[in-house]
C-alpha cells in the first residue's frame, strides 16, 4: 500500500534547471546552503531531543525525535569490558505514505543504510566511550539504545539524524551505580537523589550528505571518459526529497570539528573525480563547525535552565576573577 | 429468474452460505431461538471438562535445562472439539538487586494450532499479552514464594540430601541463598479452535496454577570447588579470572506447593446482537389475506449470547464483554462495542456481571 | 493540563499531537486509500491501526493488543459504509511514556499495565482529533478517560498525575480505561471499558460516574477546539 512518490517531467526539468542556476525549489540561494537548524531539548527528561530543519519561510520540512534508553545487560563474551550501543530507526506510515509500516529496515532501504552509517560513525570512531559503560567486567554493562523517530521527512535525514543522535548522547545521563564486592549494591534511578552520569562522548562527528547531479547524459560521459572537462556535475548539500529523487549519486562524509574525516562513503552512482572528495570534505567543514557549536549551545542553554539556582549553592567567588 | 432479468437467483448450500454471509445465517437462527451449529440456547455455555495434575515431566533429561521441566499441567476440553493444554514450566534467574516485587509475573506463550508455521498471529499475541496482564492484575503468586531461600547439599557418597545446612560450608550456600528465583513460564496449546480462545485459555491456566509446585534445590558437594576459567581477555592488564559456578540441582522428590495469595479467577465472555425479523424464513404457506393483517412481531430484539463459540458467532458478534472474577470481586473487565448498531449498554453490563458471577461459581468447583 | 496540536504532520491527511501531564503521542490518519487486495472489503472500509512504542523495536505483544482494542472501537465510530473497498490507516507514535526511564517498571509489575493504559488513553484521544482533521466521516464522538482506584479507595485521574514518582507511589488496586461515546453533545454509551486489578460492583459505579463527569468537562474543551479549527479551515467564507 506504500504509495511511491512521483515527479512529473515538467517538475523534474524545472528543479534541475533551478539547480543549474544555483537556486533551490524551497527558496535557498545556493547549492551549499543548508536549511535552518532547530534543536529542542525536552526539559523533563535526559536525552530526549527534537531536531528539525526549517525552510527559509520557517516551516518545518524534516523533523526527527531522538530518545535514549539505558538498560543493564551482560556483555558479549568477546568484549567483557564494553557496554553496547544500538541505533534503532524505522521510517513508517506516520512519516509519509510512501513508507511501508513494519517493513524490517535492511541495507536496501535508505533508512536502514543511513542508520547503519550513523551507528558505525559513532561506534567505530570511538565517539562514544564504551568502556565507560562497564559496571562489572564480564557481568554487567550498560546497554544504550537510541531510538530515532522520523516525524516528517523532506530530505536531509542523515544530517538531521546525526545531529539528533549526538545532541542526545551529549545530553543523556545514566543512573549512578554503586558497586560493592563485585556486586551491584544500588542503582540510583532517581536522578534527584544522586546526579546521573554523562556518557563519555569523546568527539562530535557530524554526517553530511552531498548529492551529485550529472548534467550530461551518461552516454556522453562515457564517450569523453578520459576527458579534460571535469566539473560538469553539480554538487548540492541538504537536498529535499524531490531533489534526492533526481540525484545521480551521493557522497556521505562524517567529520568532526578537529578537521578529521571520521567516515566516508560513496555508494555507487555517477563516478566522481578523486580530488573532488577532498574538496567536498573541505566544503563541509565550516558547516560541521557551525552545527557543533549549535549543539553545544543548545545543551548549555538547557543546562543553565535546569540549574537555575546553581549560583546560589556555588562556593565560587570572584576573588580570582581576572 | 430467467436470463432476461439479468442476474439469476443463486442458491448456496448451507455450508457455503455460512462462510459467505455468517450474519444472515446467524440472524435466521436467532429468529428460531437457537444458535447455529451448536444449537445451544442463548445463555448456554459449552461444557468444560478440565483435568489438572502436578506430574513432573522433563523434555530433556540430559541437559535438564530448567525451562523444559514442566511442573504443572492442565488439559481442558471445551464443547465438542476445542482442547487446550497448559504447561507451566520453571526457569531460574538471578534476583535483581533492586527487587522489591510484591507479586510474581508469568511469561505465557499461546499457540493456536492451525497446521501452519511462521510468526505468531495477532490472535496468539493478543491472548498471550492478556494473560500476562491478567496474571499481574490477579496478584496470584507472591515473589517470595519463588525465591530460592533454602539450599540443600549432597555428599557424593550419600544418597540423602541434607537440607539442614546450618553447619556445612556456609559460604557457598549463602552465595546461592536468596540470590536466585524461579521464573514461571506457561506454554498454552490450543487445538481445533472454535470461537475466541482467550477466556478458555485463561481458565485453563488458572486451573494449572492451583497445582503449581516448585522443587527444592540442592548442590552436590564435589561441584562446589569447581572453577571454570572465563576467557582470557585481549586486554593484557586483566589477569585470567576464574568464576565459580554452582550446579543447581532440583530435587523432584521434595516439592514445595505454592500457596496462591488470591483465589483463581474465572473468565467468561458475552456478546450482544440484535435480531432482524425481516429475514425470518417463512415456514408456512402464506395466505393472501394475511397480507392485510399487520404483523405485530416485527420488532428488533437485542439478544445476549454467552460463550461465543463458533466462527459464525465470532464474525457476527462484534460487541463483546469479557469478565474475569473470583468470589472476592472482579479482576478484569473488557467491554468493546465494535458494532455501531448492536451496542452493549450499561444495563447489559450489569446483567453480564451477574451472569459472570454465576458462571464463576459453577465453573470454580469444576476446575478445582 | 492537556495540550493538543492538530495538523502537525503535513504529509498526512490528518494528525494530532496530544500531550498530557505524563505522556505524549503523535498520531496521523490517512484515508481513504487504495488498500492491498486482501484488505479490500466489499461493503465497508478496512481500518488499520499501527502503534509504535516510544522505544525499542515494535510491535511487541503490548502494541498488538493496543492496536486491536483501537481497531475494534474505531470500527463502530467511523462510517465504514461510506468508504467501501478502501482503507483508513491510523498511525500512532508514542513519544514519551512515564515509564521510559531505567528501572521504573521494576518496583511493581502492575506498572506494566499502567504504562500501556497510559499510552492507549492518549492514543484514543489523539486519534479522535486526527480523524476529524482528516475529514473522515464519524458516527459519533468519543472521549477516553483513565482512572485508578488506590488502596484508600480514592478515584484518581491518571492523566493529571505529573511525576513518575507520584505515579509509582499510587498503590493501584485497579485501573480503568473508559471510552465514552458522545452523540449530540451528550454521553450516549460506553464505547470501550478496560478494567484490571481487584475491584467490586460499587467501584465500577464510582469509576463510571467519575469518568462521566470528567468526559463532560473535558469534551467541552475539545468541542471548542474543533469549532475553532473548522472556523480557521474555512478561510474563504465571508
Amino acid at each position: 500500500m506504500a504509495k511511491e512518490l512521483e515527479l512529473n517531467n515538467t517538475e523534474k526539468k524545472f528543479i534541475l534547471s533551478l539547480l543549474a542556476q544555483n537556486q533551490r525549489l524551497d527558496g535557498r540561494k545556493s547549492l551549499i546552503e543548508t536549511r535552518n537548524l532547530d534543536i529542542k531539548i525536552n526539559p523533563d527528561a535526559y536525552g530526549d531531543v527534537y531536531v528539525s530543519l526549517l525552510t527559509p519561510e520557517g516551516s518545518v520540512s524534516t523533523r526527527v525525535h531522538c530518545k535514549i534508553t539505558a538498560d543493564i545487560v551482560k556483555p558479549k563474551d568477546k568484549r567483557p569490558f564494553e557496554g553496547s550501543f544500538y541505533v534503532n530507526c524505522e521510517i513508517n506510515g506516520l512519516t509519509g505514505l510512501q513508507f511501508e509500516n513494519y517493513s524490517k529496515p535492511n541495507s536496501m532501504s535508505s533508512e536502514g543504510y543511513y542508520t547503519r552509517f550513523l551507528e558505525s560513525m559513532i561506534l567505530r570512531s570511538n565517539a562514544l566511550d564504551l568502556e565507560q559503560l562497564c559496571i562489572i567486567a564480564g557481568e554487567k554493562v550498560w546497554d544504550i539504545r537510541l531510538d530515532l523517530h522520523v516525524l516528517e521527512y523532506d530530505g536531509g535525514f542523515l544530517e538531521c539524524a546525526s545531529i539528533a543522535c549526538l545532541t542526545s548522547l551529549l545530553h543523556f545521563k545514566r543512573p549512578y551505580v554503586e558497586v560493592q564486592n563485585e556486586k551491584i549494591h544500588k542503582v540510583y534511578t532517581d536522578l534527584d537523589e544522586r546526579d546521573g552520569v554523562n556518557l563519555g562522548v569523546l568527539h562530535i562527528p557530524i554526517a553530511v550528505k552531498f548529492n551529485i547531479f550529472q548534467q550530461l547524459p551518461t552516454e556522453e560521459l562515457i564517450k569523453q571518459s578520459n576527458n579534460t572537462n571535469p566539473g560538469k556535475e553539480l554538487v548540492a548539500i541538504d537536498c529535499t526529497i524531490k531533489e534526492e529523487m533526481l540525484s545521480n549519486g551521493e557522497v556521505l562524509v562524517a567529520l568532526n570539528k578537529n578537521r578529521e574525516i571520521v567516515q566516508l562513503d560513496k555508494p555507487g552512482g555517477v563516478p566522481l573525480q578523486s580530488y573532488k572528495l577532498l574538496e567536498l570534505a573541505n566544503m563541509a567543514l565550516p558547516m560541521v563547525e557551525n552545527i557543533t557549536s549549535k549543539i553545544l549551545k543548545a545543551i548549555e542553554i538547557d543546562e543553565s535552565k535546569r540549574n537555575e539556582y546553581a549560583y546560589l549553592l556555588s562556593a565560587e567567588n570572584d576573588r580570582y576573577d581576572g | 429468474m430467467s436470463d432476461e432479468n439479468g442476474i439469476a437467483l443463486m442458491q448456496f448450500p448451507k455450508e457455503v452460505l455460512q462462510r459467505l454471509q455468517p450474519d444472515l445465517v446467524f440472524k435466521r437462527h436467532l429468529n428460531l431461538g437457537l444458535r447455529p451449529r451448536s444449537l445451544m440456547k442463548f445463555d448456554e455455555y459449552r461444557e468444560v471438562i478440565s483435568v489438572s495434575n502436578d506430574d513432573i515431566t522433563c523434555d530433556n533429561q540430559v541437559t535438564q535445562e530448567s525451562n523444559t521441566i514442566i511442573v504443572s499441567t492442565n488439559t481442558s476440553k471445551i464443547g465438542n472439539s476445542m482442547v487446550i493444554k497448559t504447561d507451566i514450566s520453571l526457569g531460574v534467574s538471578e534476583v535483581d538487586n533492586n527487587y522489591s516485587n510484591q507479586y510474581a509475573q508469568i511469561w505465557p506463550e499461546v499457540i493456536v494450532n492451525r497446521g501452519r508455521i511462521g510468526a505468531p498471529t495477532d490472535e496468539e499475541m493478543i491472548a498471550s499479552r492478556l494473560i500476562y496482564e491478567d496474571f499481574i492484575a490477579g496478584r496470584f503468586v507472591k515473589q517470595d514464594e519463588l525465591i530460592i531461600n533454602e539450599v540443600g547439599i549432597k555428599k557424593p557418597e550419600e544418597d540423602e540430601i541434607n537440607y539442614d545446612t546450618e553447619d556445612v560450608d556456609e559460604e557457598t550456600i549463602n552465595e546461592i541463598r536468596d540470590k536466585y528465583t524461579f521464573v514461571l513460564y506457561a506454554k498454552i496449546n490450543v487445538y481445533s479452535r472454535e470461537g475466541p480462545v482467550y477466556d478458555h485459555v485463561h481458565n485453563s491456566l488458572m486451573s494449572a496454577l492451583t497445582k503449581l509446585q516448585v522443587p527444592r534445590v540442592f548442590i552436590e558437594e564435589d561441584s562446589i570447588d569447581l572453577k571454570i576459567p572465563i576467557k582470557k581477555s585481549f586486554n593484557k592488564k586483566q589477569t585470567e579470572k576464574t568464576k565459580k559456578t554452582f550446579n543447581l540441582k532440583f530435587d523432584f522428590k521434595n516439592m514445595n506447593k505454592i500457596n496462591l495469595s488470591n483465589k483463581i479467577s474465572i473468565a467468561s465472555n458475552y456478546g450482544v446482537i440484535t435480531t432482524d425479523p425481516t429475514i425470518l424464513i417463512e415456514t408456512e404457506e402464506r395466505d393472501d389475506e394475511s397480507m392485510d393483517i399487520e404483523k405485530p412481531e416485527l420488532k428488533k430484539e437485542k439478544i445476549m449470547i454467552s460463550d461465543i463459540s463458533s466462527d459464525i458467532e465470532e464474525q457476527s458478534i462484534l460487541s463483546r464483554i469479557s469478565v474475569s472474577c473470583n468470589e472476592d470481586g472482579y479482576s478484569s473487565i473488557r467491554l468493546v462495542n465494535g458494532h455501531s448498531l448492536d451496542k452493549v449498554t450499561v444495563n447489559d453490563l450489569k446483567k453480564v456481571l451477574e451472569m459472570a458471577k454465576l458462571k464463576q461459581e459453577s465453573l470454580y468447583n469444576n476446575l478445582e | 493540563m492537556v495540550s493538543i496540536k492538530y495538523s502537525v504532520l503535513k504529509n498526512l491527511d490528518g494528525s494530532c499531537e496530544y500531550t498530557t501531564a505524563n505522556s505524549k503521542v503523535i498520531t496521523g490518519v490517512s484515508g481513504p486509500l487504495e488498500p492491498k487486495q486482501r484488505h479490500r472489503l466489499p461493503l465497508q472500509s478496512a481500518i488499520e491501526v499501527f502503534i509504535k512504542p516510544s522505544h525499542g523495536v515494535g510491535p511487541s505483544t503490548r502494541e498488538v493488543l493496543m492496536q486491536d482494542k483501537l481497531a475494534t472501537a474505531l470500527q463502530s465510530i467511523i462510517v465504514t459504509e461510506k468508504y467501501p473497498r478502501e482503507l483508513i490507516q491510523v498511525n500512532a507514535q508514542i513519544l514519551s511514556n512515564p515509564f521510559d526511564s531505567f528501572g521504573s517498571l521494576q518496583n511493581d509489575p502492575f506498572n506494566e499495565i499502567v504504562s500501556s493504559m497510559i499510552d492507549l488513553n492518549s492514543c484514543f484521544n489523539s486519534i479522535f482529533l486526527s480523524l476529524i482533521d482528516a475529514n473522515i466521516a464519524l458516527k459519533s464522538c468519543y472521549f477516553s478517560n483513565l482512572f485508578t482506584i488506590n488502596d484508600k479507595n480514592q478515584v484518581i485521574n491518571i492523566t493529571n498525575v505529573e511525576s513518575l514518582e507520584s505515579l509509582q507511589s499510587l498503590s493501584h488496586k485497579s485501573i480503568h480505561l473508559l471510552v465514552f461515546e458522545i452523540e449530540e453533545n451528550k454521553i450516549s454509551n460506553i464505547l470501550l471499558m478496560d478494567s484490571k486489578g481487584t475491584f467490586h460492583d460499587d467501584d465500577i459505579i464510582k469509576v463510571i460516574d467519575a469518568a462521566q463527569a470528567n468526559t463532560e468537562l473535558e469534551f467541552k474543551n475539545i468541542r471548542s477546539l474543533i469549532k475553532e479549527k473548522v472556523k480557521d479551515d474555512y478561510i474563504w467564507k465571508v
